[in-house]
Order: C-alpha cells, then sequence, then structure tokens
C-alpha cells in the first residue's frame, strides 16, 4: 500500500514538473525572440547577414546547419503553446527565419557548383563532360529564386502585419536578391547549345 | 533630264525602303577560313554576310551597317558580328544571338580601307585613310584599332562626276564597294562557348558584382557610388589627362568611409587589374577605347566598369579578424617591438583600444638614417641634430660650432 503512494507520488511530482519546466514555459514574443536571437548569436550571425551574398559565401555551412536546428526545435516546442497572438508572432518569424537559412545554405550550394566551374577554368572539353553539373546548377538556380521570392514575400508579410515586431527582430527592410531570369534563360540556352556541338 | 531626276530619284528611293541585303562571303582559299565580301559602300538598312562554323547549325553572320556620312569626307561604317543558330537548337531565344565581338578571340577583321567605285555618268574614286584596320574587339560590339580613330574614314574624291551629288543626304552612286576580309580561326567557337558559358555563370553568381559608371569631366565628384549590395563606395581621387588614366579611392560605408583599397584605370582598358578591398577584389576598367570621353544624356565623361570579386573564405576569415599576435592586448600604451620591419628597420607596436597598433617605426633608434627635411617633428629634428653631429664631428672633424653653422 505504502509502496503504491509512493508511485503514485512520483508520478505526480514527475507530471508536475513536465508542466513546470516543458509544457508550462508560455513565450511572450519579447522572450521568445530574446530565445530565437540566442541562437543566432551563438553562431555569431545576423539575419542581415544572409541577404548579402559576400557574407553568406563567407559564412561556415556547420554554423548554418546548427542555426537551422535550433529554429526547427524551437519551432517544434511553439506547436505546444496555447495559442495566442505572441505564439503567432513567433510562428511566423521562426518561419521566415528558417527560409532565411535554407536560402543561404542553397547559396552555398550553388556557389560550390560555380567554383567547381571556375576551377576547370571553362575549358570547351571539361564542359562538355560537364553537363549534368551544369543542368544541376541550372535547376539549382531556380530554386534559389523560388526560394528567395518566397522568403521576400514572407519577409514583406510580417512585416507589414507586425511592423513593431519586425523592426525588434531586425527583419524588417531585408530583401534577398533574386536571381535574374535572363540569365537562367541564357543558361538553359547555352546548355542546349553545348548538347548540339558537344 | 526628266529621264535623270527620275532615276535619281528611283536611286534614293532605293536607300530609303530596301531592308537587309546579303552578300557572299567568299573563302579565299578552300579550308583557308579567311573570308572576304564585297559590301555596298551605303549599305542598305544592313547588309551582312554568313560564314559557317566548324559545328553544323553555327554560322558567323559579319553585319555592315548604319553607314553615314557624318561630314565632308568622313564615312563611318559600324560593323557587328553574331552567331546565328539554326532554329531547331533554340526554345527559348530569337533566330539571332548577338554577341559581343569580345567573345570571339579568335577571330579577326581585316577591312580594307580602299574602296572604289564606278560612279554614274562619271569616274568616282573613293580612298581609304590607309590606316591598317586589322581589328582588336572593343566595347560595345565594335571593332577597333587602339589608337586609331573608332570609324572607318574614306577620302571621297569625285573626279568627273555630271551632276551635283548631295552628300549630306546620301544620295551617292549605289555602286560603291567596301571590301571585308575575314578571318575565323581554329577553336573560335569553341573558346565562344568557353567565355559565354563563363560569364553566364559569373552572371547568375550573385557575389559577383559588375556595373558601369562614368566619370563626367565637367563635375567631377569626389564620391562616386556605391557599389551596390556591398559596403563599397568609388570615389575619383584625381584624373591624370597626360596618363589617360584615373584614381580611385574605395572606402568603406559603414566604417567612417575608412580606405579599403586604391584602384587605377587607363581610360581605354588596358592593365586593368584586381586589387584587395577588404571582403573582396576589385578591378576598374576603362571603357573608352580610344582614351577619348564619350557623350551622353548627361554630359562627357569617361565611362567606366567596375568588377567585384569575393576572396575565398579562408582569405576572408583572415582579413575579417585581426592576426592574433596583433590583436588583443591589456595594458593600454604598453609597447611591444619585434613586429615587422619599416623601411628595413625593427618597429614596434603600441596597446591601444585593447588591440595592437600598426608596426611602427621606434623614434631615436637612428633607423632609418636621418635626412633633413622641412616637414619633421621636434623628435625627429633632434635626431637628425645628433645625427649630423656625430657625422661631422667624427668624420668630417669639425667642430660643433662650424656644424652647427653648416646645418642651419
Amino acid at each position: 500500500m505504502n509502496k503504491a503512494y509512493v508511485v503514485v507520488g512520483i508520478v505526480i511530482i514527475a507530471i508536475a514538473l513536465y508542466f513546470v519546466f516543458f509544457a508550462g514555459q508560455q513565450y511572450t514574443f519579447d522572450s521568445g525572440l530574446e530565445k530565437i536571437d540566442s541562437f543566432w548569436q551563438k553562431q555569431d550571425l545576423k539575419p542581415v547577414d544572409l541577404t548579402s551574398p559576400l557574407k553568406v559565401y563567407a559564412a561556415e555551412e556547420s554554423k548554418l546547419v546548427l542555426l537551422k536546428s535550433d529554429l526547427e526545435s524551437f519551432q517544434s516546442s511553439l506547436k505546444t503553446q496555447q495559442d495566442s497572438e505572441d505564439k503567432e508572432k513567433l510562428e511566423l518569424l521562426t518561419e521566415t527565419q528558417l527560409d532565411l537559412v535554407s536560402n543561404a545554405l542553397l547559396q552555398k550550394e550553388n556557389f560550390e557548383s560555380i567554383d567547381y566551374f571556375d576551377s576547370t577554368g571553362y575549358d570547351f572539353d571539361v564542359l562538355c563532360s560537364s553537363i549534368d553539373k551544369a543542368e544541376e546548377l541550372q535547376t539549382n538556380l531556380v530554386l534559389q529564386k523560388e526560394s528567395a521570392e518566397n522568403c521576400n514575400a514572407k519577409l514583406k508579410a510580417f512585416s507589414q502585419a507586425y511592423p513593431e515586431e519586425a523592426k525588434k527582430a531586425g527583419v524588417d527592410s531585408l530583401e534577398l536578391e533574386e536571381a535574374l531570369d535572363e540569365n537562367l534563360l541564357e543558361l538553359e540556352d547555352l546548355i542546349k547549345s553545348l548538347q548540339v556541338v558537344c | 533630264m526628266k529621264k535623270l531626276s527620275l532615276l535619281l530619284f528611283v536611286l534614293l528611293f532605293s536607300f530609303t525602303v530596301s531592308a537587309d541585303e546579303e552578300v557572299n562571303c567568299i573563302e579565299s582559299n578552300a579550308g583557308s577560313n579567311v573570308y572576304s565580301a564585297n559590301f555596298p559602300l551605303i549599305p542598305k538598312e544592313s547588309s551582312y554576310c554568313d560564314i559557317p562554323l566548324e559545328f553544323e547549325g553555327f554560322k558567323l553572320r559579319v553585319e555592315l551597317k548604319n553607314g553615314v556620312y557624318e561630314k565632308k569626307d568622313v564615312f563611318t561604317l559600324m560593323i557587328n558580328s553574331y552567331i546565328i543558330r539554326e532554329q531547331a537548337y533554340l526554345s527559348t531565344k530569337s533566330k539571332t544571338d548577338q554577341i559581343d565581338c569580345s567573345s570571339w578571340p579568335g577571330l579577326t577583321l581585316d577591312l580594307e580601307s580602299k574602296v572604289t567605285q564606278q560612279g554614274m555618268g562619271g569616274h568616282t574614286t573613293v580612298s581609304g585613310d590607309n590606316f591598317p584596320y586589322l581589328q582588336d574587339c572593343g566595347v560595345g560590339y565594335k571593332w577597333y584599332n587602339p589608337g586609331a580613330p573608332d570609324k572607318i574614314l574614306a577620302s571621297l574624291n569625285i573626279q568627273r562626276a555630271t551632276k551635283q551629288i548631295d552628300i549630306d543626304a546620301g544620295v551617292v552612286p549605289v555602286r560603291a564597294k567596301a571590301i571585308i576580309k575575314i578571318e575565323v580561326k581554329k577553336d573560335a567557337v569553341k573558346n565562344y562557348f568557353s567565355e559565354q558559358f563563363k560569364n553566364i555563370v559569373s552572371q547568375a553568381d550573385p557575389r559577383n558584382k559588375e556595373g558601369e559608371f562614368t566619370v563626367y569631366i565637367d563635375r567631377e565628384q569626389a564620391k562616386l557610388l556605391v557599389i551596390p549590395e556591398t559596403v563599397i563606395r568609388i570615389n575619383l581621387e584625381r584624373i591624370d589627362y597626360q596618363e589617360n588614366k584615373a584614381f580611385f579611392k574605395l572606402t568603406n560605408i559603414e566604417e567612417n568611409e575608412e580606405e579599403l583599397c586604391k584602384v587605377e584605370a587607363f581610360f581605354d582598358g588596358k592593365d586593368a587589374k584586381f586589387e584587395n578591398c577588404g571582403l573582396a577584389e576589385v578591378k576598374i576598367e576603362g571603357l573608352n577605347p580610344t582614351n577619348k570621353p564619350l557623350e551622353d544624356s548627361r554630359g562627357v565623361g569617361y565611362k567606366f566598369k567596375y568588377f567585384v570579386n569575393p576572396k575565398d573564405p579562408g582569405v576572408v576569415d583572415k582579413d575579417a579578424e585581426p592576426a592574433e599576435d596583433s590583436e588583443v592586448c591589456e595594458n593600454k600604451g604598453e609597447e611591444r617591438t619585434g613586429c615587422e620591419k619599416i623601411k628595413g628597420c625593427p618597429g614596434k607596436q603600441i596597446c591601444k583600444d585593447g588591440v595592437w597598433s600598426d608596426c611602427i617605426d621606434i623614434p631615436g633608434d637612428g633607423c632609418p638614417a636621418a635626412t633633413p627635411s622641412g616637414d619633421l617633428t621636434e623628435n625627429q629634428k633632434a635626431l637628425n641634430q645628433a645625427i649630423l653631429k656625430k657625422y661631422y664631428e667624427e668624420i668630417f672633424k669639425v667642430d660643433s660650432d662650424t656644424w652647427s653653422a653648416w646645418v642651419k
């Protein structure tokens, strides 16, 4: 009988601890933003850095991956929160920032392809043997363009819906550069030409 | 008389309404890749000839257009080159693809500036300016010879014309011919594809920035422009019209306009090279092939193009963070020696704001050797005096009063 009381007591304490330390932690926008900012600070990055191709190029991929992972965990934790306006703001902000980081990772992947072609010296024979890689670059540039468009739309939507919060989060005037359609078309055209002459 | 007027009307009409005209490109010897074509001196809308290239479906089109008399005795011809591809190979673009001739490193073009023609009712000769128009490719689809006028000059010598010809109205005998020889070198197409691919990939790379700007000669400004998406501002320092060169200073707009680097650019673009500018390398290239200013709607000025390339991440990281041994220090004012030499002399660093300063000269150590100057600090002057005393007293064996009198 005593044992049963002890077990019941432990279960009650465990449930109480869960509510105190996990389920019970309800973020306000400011406390949530503080948490999000800490992820960026940990990697020595700022959202604005990821709108500059030069800084994306210089940023370590491992840091971006860790940042993405932290933001995803935070996004999951928000799902256990009670519905509120602050929760909605934080969810939208996290989603936007995740898009920003994903776009940076995609850019880094494309930099690798571009660097590959740079390293070949654009020799005709090498180009002919790298048509697959050129097609992959073309596809990824299209993805990067779509990702940038999507991210810009979210940044704009968040800034319009919550201008104060966007300012606090440092995303109020961010805009990613979208790849030029003309370049993509030219690349597509040239790949077709290479397929003919190689 | 009526017949003559009618004939003149027909001739004039033929200039104004006719469209493109194809002429034959004739290979001088089989397999030589050297072609020649007889173009009308006054092209219709344009006159062109097509040269087959080494890959089936691809042709080089050489086009002569916009032949105009700028003024008496000066005649300008524009020559363009295009690659033509068969429609079947293309999905998104029109049949002809205009290519800047700079994409054709293997293409040479030799315009014979001597042209003759038989005029109507009399003999008219057109002779060239005897300039060897063996062409290199310039910017803007034009062919030019560095140092030569950016146009083809021909002088008209109307010896015996039965009727006054109105040159300003462009009414000249239609049978005048310009002979153009074209040589397409081997591998030109391969080189073209390589160059095109490189250009397009480079354009698709958002790290690589390039753009054009103009330095107007009548409103020189120190601050010219900020390169988009960078912190780099291009400032004009000065223009040297003797050397045909402009000097630029690049500054960081986020760091109180701190100087990043200096870049020099010849007007005609020669010897342009990348300079280290913080996170990136920057090159400025002149776009004025004849070293003459160009005119646009805003005025007369020299055109330039900037190119920005990022450094590789390793270099970026190294530049972004100061070297370990020159970064952190604790005691403000503390000095240490052993840093890189200044003009062959040992230098020192001073702890300032938590970091070691740049390597500076150690004053009073007699190195480098002092030279009298009118722009010295008191300490430097004292040092010079000490060195001079040593020289004069020990080497020249003169007393102090004497050497003091010498150096006053």
